[in-house]
């Protein structure tokens, strides 16, 4: 007991000793702060992202003619249930709502859709055994891609379907049709080229992008179809009609061009159902309806409503009795169709078959009863693998689902286990429905308003007056955090994300007690209408389409904007003053700001080049000069391309270095020091050589093995520079003999290279000596400076040698900025006052840039953009797929670079200007030592206020893809857009508590150096 | 009195030929060829308005100043007030800053966003909108001292200030049209900043005009 408490206190001194060595005074506070926002953020969007991204796993198994109980089968020689019919021809008319075909004599005044379908209508009344009718009712969401998975697999498809192939549209699950190719039939496809998509290797299939087209695929298919079904050799059709669908796209349903297409339509049943002898069976089917104004994705009636139509001269039907149309599951056609064509069920199906097709022949063996069991059977060993895998189904349902089964299983006569079988199928089916395909709206809601509270709580923390702190409420803050996390942790434990509801409640309450309506200090009109303006842009599909294109665009806006806003300020002064040359008074610093002006625009309208197009630009034509990986290059671009990359890997290993030795930050023999001269042109050698071996098409075994560790090194080096660093980040040197006073006329632009420590004691001091120290007016920036150049040359390598010229201008870019701000703040300040206040033009336009860098460096917000490239830098394709993942996110989060040197914003680089400031001007960053607490203020000032401006986007983000759920686009362009955000967002907090970490490890360092220093030359 | 009544002429035209111009455009289709057509002689038409209206103003002052005190009691007349040298060389630098104008113009738009080299004609043809309606109407208005003219406190009566405002925040709006995928044709390129160009000059107008009348009825 004694050891244990000795042991605790040595711990507890040993931190101590560590965080006072390490951090500043009161660090933790701002740490906390900081850490705390992050935290309650990242929850919300984990609410939110629990009730709105629908996943399910899938399963790649493929049901086998032994899967099932073939008893029945056994005297006879195939695989499962014998086939009823051996040609099958399957008519798929997109967007064929089920009114369409309704056929009603007694209509007056008829609108353009109805009664233009009657051969339908008239093929029941004629054929009543031969045919059935049923309404087919869609599971959301209903757009075309996932009613084809939904209709090919019987499966439920949601938006992540975690498949192997997850950029590709390409099923991987059981699906008929894999099974009748199994089965050696032969199929034919016709019409829409997502079948290519989803199923590759097709015939005669029609581009279908172009949704004003009322009538390419359809000729399309009609030029061929006929000819097909005639031909002799095929066992399946399958024909994709678009022309309803396009139509109702782009005039609604009520339209003179609605009722030709539908005319055009019953033309072609009429015919095909002409052709078609004893042993082909006709289906008729909509993948989903429309609704009035003939769109689609959501799930009102209009749109889940469409058509099941069977017609075979082979069927012999019991006669219906009732007038109505029964309604069917879409999940349904698929068992119904793998048992009348004698293929295995597939694995995934979660649908039932359709009496009412299968109840013709009760005298021959294996019927509907063993067709249904069959079906019982393959849903059950889906549901069971399922489980095993993830574990998600709730409890109380499974556990009735089990007791059904066993109750089938104790039947023995096929009969009596109809009701039972048909129960467990609804149960599961309903129950599958709850988890893959409803949003749970509560969630939603409850994430959406813990999000809006967190952000309402950080601006509530952003001081109001000088005087007041960042920190002021800290100890508020901190039980809010624990009490919000207590609950958030039990919703866990106890699987009842609701119980977050209450995490609600508390925010709020928070707010009720701590609001102030009063503004942030120094806050700016201008900033917030930018902010706004940007993020509500995601409410539209267009705009979150061009969001690279809009966001260089406000970008440059806001800067001409600052820029104009000084100048007219500056020229009205001296209009005021009747000087009528006012062309001749134009200082130095002014056209330095205007060039600056000049140049950050110009380098934002050429970053262009390296933007990436995605599916939606139909105009854009992706460089594929800067985009393809070197060895698909044609030989004769090599050259060019990778001297182009030299070049933007010299610029990012020696501007840094030549501009910290004019500083001088770079004298001296310590290790950090040697670091910084010598790891990043290792690095670059190893990244050049990587490069050069990349563009060779086929390297030999041995040198690939080689080529794979060159990244490692590179990598290695970043995390061991990093470490150095943050042990030692001072990058000052004082000369070893102070006999000399040098005093300097440093240039107004370049800080100075010479500092005089200025001794405050010099009344008490007795010798006269002023020690000259190197860099100390650059000393809290080069730290950063350092750090984001080892940073960037993993990103380099990781983002490829094609896309390296555009993260380089991009960081070019960052530091015009930071000039360009710069010389406004020294210019505008009239004292250290307001020097060290926070700035929120600087700060937003930040935002802007970090937010642009994700564009600029080749990347869109869709998965099929991704740039998997990426994952394979310096890993060989054993292990773990941790580290490929981790590369493949260090890809995207290019912003990386932007917000980590945040710091970096405020008052870098500084500058003399020959005005009245004294001699505090010269300081430069020394400054920032000099008055500690208004430095952690700030920089904290400009941590949270970023954070704030990010999780602001990311917020309009979710509460866009909330009330688009259901739109048409939802899952092609607002979920992958909220998902790169959202993960964005997480990696940009990590950054801006990293950035802010190594800021204040920079501080403190400089404060005890400082200390340290002082005592020396005092006591001396 | 005459000044009222020179200055009111010179925003009731601007106010007839911007509405002109656009229900042309919007009469014809927003035909990407005819529209360039209109914004040319839009421009043109402005210039040699300005520069007639200078012609007019200068020498109705010039034969009344031979008697009176005038008092413009608007903003101009400060200007109007110094003695106008026709000197060749002024004239010269004038045209010679009107064509900077629309080079800048030109790059400024390009770097903003448009297309180097595709859309070449429509682009010089915008840019020489904008230039007109921005930078040579002040030119011509007052010399080479326009600068001064334009950078002082903001005043709603300062028609150069004024005017080009509207004008560059109507052309900045328009741009927020074309991302849109609505495929109309008033979404090519330079329709949309060139309609909300000519919108901001039409605002702008009827802003000057109801301020002068507002200040016409302060002084009854
Ligand atoms: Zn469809
Ligand atoms: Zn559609």
């Amino acid at each position: 007991m004694q050891e244990i408490k000795e042991i605790l206190k040595l711990y507890k001194l040993l931190l101590t000793v560590l965080y006072s060595r390490m951090f500043c005074k009161n660090f933790w506070k701002y740490f906390c702060l900081v850490f705390i926002v992050l935290e309650l953020i990242v929850i919300s969007i984990h609410i939110f992202s629990q009730g709105f991204l629908l996943t399910r796993d899938t399963i790649a198994n493929k049901s086998k003619c032994t899967d099932f109980d073939r008893s029945c089968t056994k005297s006879i020689e195939t695989c499962i249930l014998p086939k009823k019919f051996n040609k099958t021809i399957l008519l798929i008319v997109d967007a064929l709502r089920y009114d369409f075909v309704i056929y009603d004599e007694k209509l007056k005044n008829e609108l353009y859709y109805q009664n233009k379908i009657r051969v339908i209508s008239e093929i029941l009344k004629v054929h009543p055994r031969k045919s059935r009718l049923f309404k087919f009712i869609a599971d959301p969401p209903t757009t075309t891609m996932q009613r084809l998975k939904g209709l090919t697999t019987g499966s439920l498809p949601t938006f992540i379907d975690a498949s192997h192939n997850f950029a590709s549209s390409e099923i991987s699950e059981d699906n008929l049709i894999d099974q009748l190719k199994n089965h050696n039939k032969k199929i034919v496809a016709l019409g829409d080229d997502t079948w290519g998509d989803l199923f590759p290797e097709r015939s005669f299939l029609f581009p279908s992008f172009n949704v004003m087209d009322l009538d390419t695929v359809d000729n399309g298919i009609l030029g061929h179809i006929y000819e097909e079904i005639k031909n002799k050799d095929w066992d399946v059709i399958i024909a994709h009609f678009l022309g309803i669908d396009h139509c109702g796209h782009r005039y609604g349903p009520s339209n003179l061009h609605m009722a030709s297409k539908l005319e055009q339509m019953d033309a072609v049943l009429r015919n095909v159902s002409g052709l078609i002898s004893e042993d082909t069976l006709l289906v008729v089917m909509g993948d989903h309806g429309m609704t009035a104004t003939g769109d689609h994705g959501g799930d009102s009636k209009d749109e889940v409503e469409t058509v099941l139509f069977f017609y075979s001269p082979g069927f012999d039907l019991p006669v219906k009795n009732s007038k109505t149309f029964s309604s069917v599951s879409q999940i349904d056609l698929v068992p119904t169709l793998a048992s009348l064509l004698g293929v295995p069920i597939p694995y995934s199906n979660l649908g039932k078959i359709i009496d009412e097709v299968m109840q013709f022949d009760r005298t021959t063996p294996c019927s509907y009863d063993d067709a249904l069991f069959m079906n019982y059977q393959q849903v059950s060993n889906y549901l069971k693998a399922y489980q095993e895998m993830r574990n998600e189904f709730p409890e109380s349902v499974w556990s009735e689902l089990k007791s059904l089964s066993s109750s089938v299983e104790k039947v023995d006569e096929a009969k009596g286990r109809e009701i039972q079988i048909v129960n467990f199928l609804n149960l599961a089916k309903s129950m599958c429905e709850e988890i893959w395909a409803k949003f749970n709206i509560s969630l939603i809601i409850i994430g959406l308003l813990c999000f809006a509270f967190v952000l309402v709580i950080v601006g509530i923390t952003l001081p109001k007056s000088k005087s007041e702190s960042i920190v002021h409420s800290l100890r508020y803050i901190i039980v809010l955090f624990l009490i919000c996390n207590t609950f958030y942790g039990i919703s866990f434990l106890v699987f009842d994300i609701r119980l977050n509801l209450i995490t609600c409640v508390v925010l709020l309450l928070y707010i009720f007690y701590f609001f102030n309506a009063s503004l942030p200090l120094r806050w700016n009109a201008f900033s917030v209408i930018t902010v706004l303006l940007i993020s509500s842009g995601t409410f539209s599909n267009s705009f979150v389409v061009m969001e690279d294109v809009v966001i260089v665009f406000i970008c440059i806006s806001f800067t001409t904007l600052v820029a104009c806003n000084v100048f007219y300020k500056k020229l009205k002064t001296r209009v005021k003053s009747k000087n009528l040359k006012w062309f001749s008074s134009f200082s130095k610093w002014d056209f330095l700001l205007l060039c600056c002006l000049i140049s950050i625009i110009f380098c934002l309208r050429m970053s262009r080049i390296f933007l990436k197009c995605r599916e939606e630009q139909h105009w854009c034509d992706t460089s594929s000069l800067v985009h393809v990986s070197l060895n698909g290059l044609p030989r004769e671009f090599h050259n060019a391309r990778y001297f182009t990359s030299l070049i933007s890997l010299v610029t990012v290993i020696f501007f840094p270095q030549k501009y910290l030795q004019r500083c001088g930050n770079l004298n001296g023999y310590d290790i950090n020091i040697v670091i910084a001269k010598c790891f990043p042109i290792l690095s670059g050698l190893l990244i050049s050589a990587y490069w050069a071996l990349q563009s060779v098409p086929s390297i030999p075994g041995n040198i690939a093995r080689i080529a794979v560790h060159l990244p490692q090194l590179v990598y290695l080096i970043m995390f061991v520079g990093i470490l150095l660093i943050c042990y030692n980040p001072l990058f000052v040197y004082i000369l070893p003999s102070s006999e000399s006073v040098v005093e300097t006329a440093g240039t107004p632009v370049i800080p100075q290279l010479f500092m005089k420590l200025k001794k405050t004691y010099e009344s008490k001091s007795r010798s006269r000596k002023a020690p000259v120290v190197y860099g100390l007016a650059t000393s809290v920036s080069a730290p950063l400076v350092i750090l984001i150049s080892l940073i960037s040359l993993p990103v380099v390598v990781i983002t490829g040698d094609g896309v390296a010229p555009g993260v380089i201008l991009l960081m070019f870019t960052g530091v015009l900025t930071a000039v360009f701000y710069s010389f406004i703040f020294w210019d505008i300040a009239t004292d250290n006052e307001t020097l060290l206040l926070p700035n929120w033009t600087s700060i937003v336009t930040w935002f802007l840039l970090s937010i642009y860098g994700f564009f600029a460096t080749g990347h869109q917000a869709t998965f099929p953009t991704l740039n998997w490239n990426a994952a394979f830098v310096g890993y060989d394709g054993t292990g773990t797929y941790l580290i490929p993942s981790l590369l493949l996110l260090f890809g995207i989060s290019l912003p990386l670079l932007i917000t980590i040197p945040l710091s970096l914003s405020f008052l870098w680089p500084p500058i003399k200007r020959e005005k009245d400031f004294g001699e505090t001007g010269t300081r430069g960053e020394y400054l920032l030592v000099e008055r500690p607490k208004e430095a952690k203020e700030t920089l904290t000032y400009m941590a949270i206020f970023y954070i704030l401006l990010h999780s602001f986007k990311v917020f309009m983000s979710c509460v866009a893809s909330f009330i688009l759920r259901r739109h048409l686009m939802v899952w092609k362009i607002f979920a992958p857009h909220f998902i790169f955000e959202a993960v964005g967002l997480g990696v940009t907090l990590l950054a801006v508590l990293a950035g802010l970490l190594f800021t204040f490890r920079v501080l403190s360092a400089l404060e005890s150096w400082i200390y340290k220093y002082l005592l020396l030359t005092v006591g001396s | 009195m005459h000044s009222k009544k020179f200055l009111n002429i010179n925003k009731i035209f601007y106010i007839f030929i911007s509405s002109f111009s656009l229900i042309s455009i919007y009469i014809k289709n927003f035909d990407i060829d005819e529209s360039i057509r209109t914004l040319l002689f839009f421009s043109v038409i402005t210039i040699i308005f300005e520069i007639l209206y200078k012609f007019l103003t200068s020498f109705v002052i010039s034969s009344e100043l031979k008697g009176k005190n005038f008092d413009f009691g608007s903003y101009e007349g400060h200007l109007f007030s110094k003695k106008n040298k026709f000197k060749v060389l002024s004239i010269f630098a004038l045209i010679f800053y009107s064509i900077i104008s629309v080079v800048l113009t030109h790059l400024t738009v390009v770097l903003f966003g448009a297309y180097v080299v595709q859309d070449f004609e429509a682009t010089l043809v915008f840019s020489f909108l904008v230039a007109s309606l921005v930078f040579i109407r002040p030119l011509i208005k007052f010399g080479t001292s326009a600068v001064i003219a334009v950078c002082e406190d903001w005043n709603w009566s300062n028609s150069s200030q004024v005017q080009g405002s509207f004008v560059l925040f109507g052309v900045w709006l328009g741009t927020f049209v074309i991302p849109l995928d609505w495929d109309r044709p008033w979404q090519v390129w330079p329709i949309p900043c060139a309609v909300g160009g000519l919108l901001g000059e039409l605002a702008a107008s009827l802003a000057l005009l109801l301020n002068s009348f507002g200040k016409e009825k302060k002084v009854i």
